[in-house]
């Protein structure tokens, strides 16, 4: 079956592309279909089931583009991979959350490391992922008032999607606890190995093992396999 | 080595910006200004991306540490070296030990401070744009240290003066049509419009109109942005994207300025009345 999409340029060097009901993960097999069609650095932002590409006079190879998507197939035989983030729940917005939610805090960490979520797209700063599959009870809009300071290794939620804070910085979304891990780190190659499509748990640690998947995250050479979930 | 003595208001170090990694969120930044930039660096005979100083609305002091030669483009800003006023001439010499004072902008806001062979400071992700995601200090600080190469010979080529980036009582910023242009109930009324600058930063400039601009109930759900991009709040105010600005967004984006608008925009301070017209 042909894939449902609609392009359009916005300006002359940016083409967002436009799919209907396709999954992040045949999203990345688009992208990267893309990459290997025209030019393995072509940038890709994908966000909510679109993607927009940016380069010089992208927008002239707008037909060119287009007839590639026509033709593009989708492979069922892609598998996610699964990471699986230790959480130490301790995060300065579970309280109000539990008022706000109507639930009590163990309530609310059950639900968040209940469910697998789906990495949809990266934005806000580097390495900030949306991954989609928070739990209905746990749906809750962004704060008022963003915080000042969130600290690094946030794990928030805000709408129906989940995240994790890379740096320091102001933020809207609730925090409901700690991961051990600098997920974006600007000396690696690539930068970051989780990609669009993965999937993602969270695990409840304590304070104490949470110091120890810190150590690991340090010492550790193959970050991904430390990362991976066990099946 | 070029050593901060007293820091500007907002001095960073900026080159062409960082490419191909929006993918994971990462913002493109680089000179708010490209066409002064890309002068001081053509005066110096420098590579187009090599990194300068940039500097906003109020300098600060520097020492030059090794000899070089310097020059500076965009925003005038008075400027003295070793207490006397810079000699005309686009390209000044530097000795070990000097000093430059770098006061307020007397027009445009941004000003380059390019050496020859451009600054060696600390590159991420391929680029030496200080953008506050990525570094750990948004700005530089006093007491930094930022590395050049010494040069103790250079013939300046002949070169254009400074290009013009204040001046005019009224700025007028080209544009196209966004995506979510229908957003606004009276389309036309957007270019008949006088914004006024409300207040700026590197990530974009906040743009009030003379007139309460009518828009659409609806919303959209978050979508790629980038410089240029010109959102509608929901307040009706609207918010033209710079250099540093954030990949994603959820303002309807209902213009697109072109880079060399962005150029002017980067001249305009507070206040600075601005006019929209659409192409």
């Amino acid at each position: 079956m042909g894939l449902k999409f609609r392009t359009y340029p916005i300006g002359q060097d940016v083409l967002t592309l436009e799919f209907q009901g396709l999954t992040p993960l045949f999203l990345r097999q688009i992208m990267s279909g893309l990459r290997t069609h025209f030019g393995q650095y072509l940038d890709i932002l994908a966000v909510n089931g679109s993607l927009t590409l940016f380069e010089k006079d992208i927008s002239n190879n707008q037909t060119d583009i287009e007839e590639f998507l026509s033709g593009f197939r989708l492979s069922e035989i892609d598998k996610p991979h699964c990471w699986e983030l230790a959480v130490h729940y301790n995060g300065a917005d579970l309280e109000a959350l539990s008022l706000q939610l109507g639930l009590s805090t163990q309530q609310i960490i059950e639900q968040h490391q209940s469910q697998t979520y789906t990495i949809e797209g990266f934005g806000f700063l580097p390495g900030f992922f949306y991954a989609s599959g928070l739990p209905k009870s746990l749906h809750v809009s962004r704060k008022n008032t963003p915080a000042l300071r969130v600290p690094p290794r946030s794990v928030a939620i805000a709408g129906g999607q989940t995240g994790v804070y890379p740096v320091e910085t102001s933020g809207g979304w609730h925090v409901l606890g700690e991961t051990a891990f600098d997920l974006f780190d600007h000396r690696s190659q690539p930068p970051m190995f989780m990609n669009v499509g993965d999937e993602l748990r969270f695990k409840s640690v304590t304070k104490q093992e949470l110091n120890e998947w810190s150590q690991a995250w340090m010492q550790i050479d193959d970050r991904k396999r430390l990362l991976s979930c066990s099946r | 080595m070029l050593e901060i003595i007293r820091a500007g208001l907002f001095d960073t170090i900026q080159d062409l910006g960082r490419f191909g990694l929006r993918s994971l969120g990462v913002a493109v930044s680089g000179a708010m200004h490209k066409k002064a930039f890309a002068e001081a660096n053509a005066r110096l005979g420098n590579h187009p991306n090599d990194a300068a100083l940039e500097i906003g609305q109020i300098g600060g002091v520097y020492r030059f540490h090794t000899p070089t030669f310097f020059t500076l483009s965009g925003a005038a800003k008075e400027a003295r070296l070793n207490g006397l006023a810079l000699s005309s001439g686009p390209v000044h010499r530097a000795k070990a030990g000097d000093e430059l004072f770098i006061g307020r902008s007397t027009e445009g806001v941004y000003t380059y401070m390019a050496v020859k062979g451009g600054f060696q400071t600390e590159c991420i992700l391929n680029s030496r744009s200080m953008h506050p995601s990525l570094f750990e200090h948004p700005r530089l600080q006093k007491g930094q240290q930022l590395a050049y190469d010494s040069h103790e010979h250079f013939e300046p080529n002949s070169f254009s003066e400074t290009p013009s980036v204040g001046a005019a009582k009224e700025f007028v910023l080209e544009a196209q049509r966004g995506p979510e242009f229908h957003f606004l109930l009276q389309p036309n009324l957007i270019a008949q419009l006088k914004f006024k600058v409300a207040d700026f930063n590197r990530m974009g400039y906040r743009l009030l109109p003379s007139t309460h601009l009518k828009k659409s109930t609806e919303s959209i759900s978050s979508c790629a942005v980038f410089p240029g991009i010109v959102q509608l709040t929901p307040s009706g105010e609207c918010i033209v994207l710079h250099r540093d600005a954030q990949v994603s967004g959820g303002y309807p984006r209902i213009l697109v300025l072109s880079d060399e608008s962005l150029d002017r925009l980067a001249g305009c301070s507070r206040d600075q009345s601005v006019k929209l017209l659409l192409r």
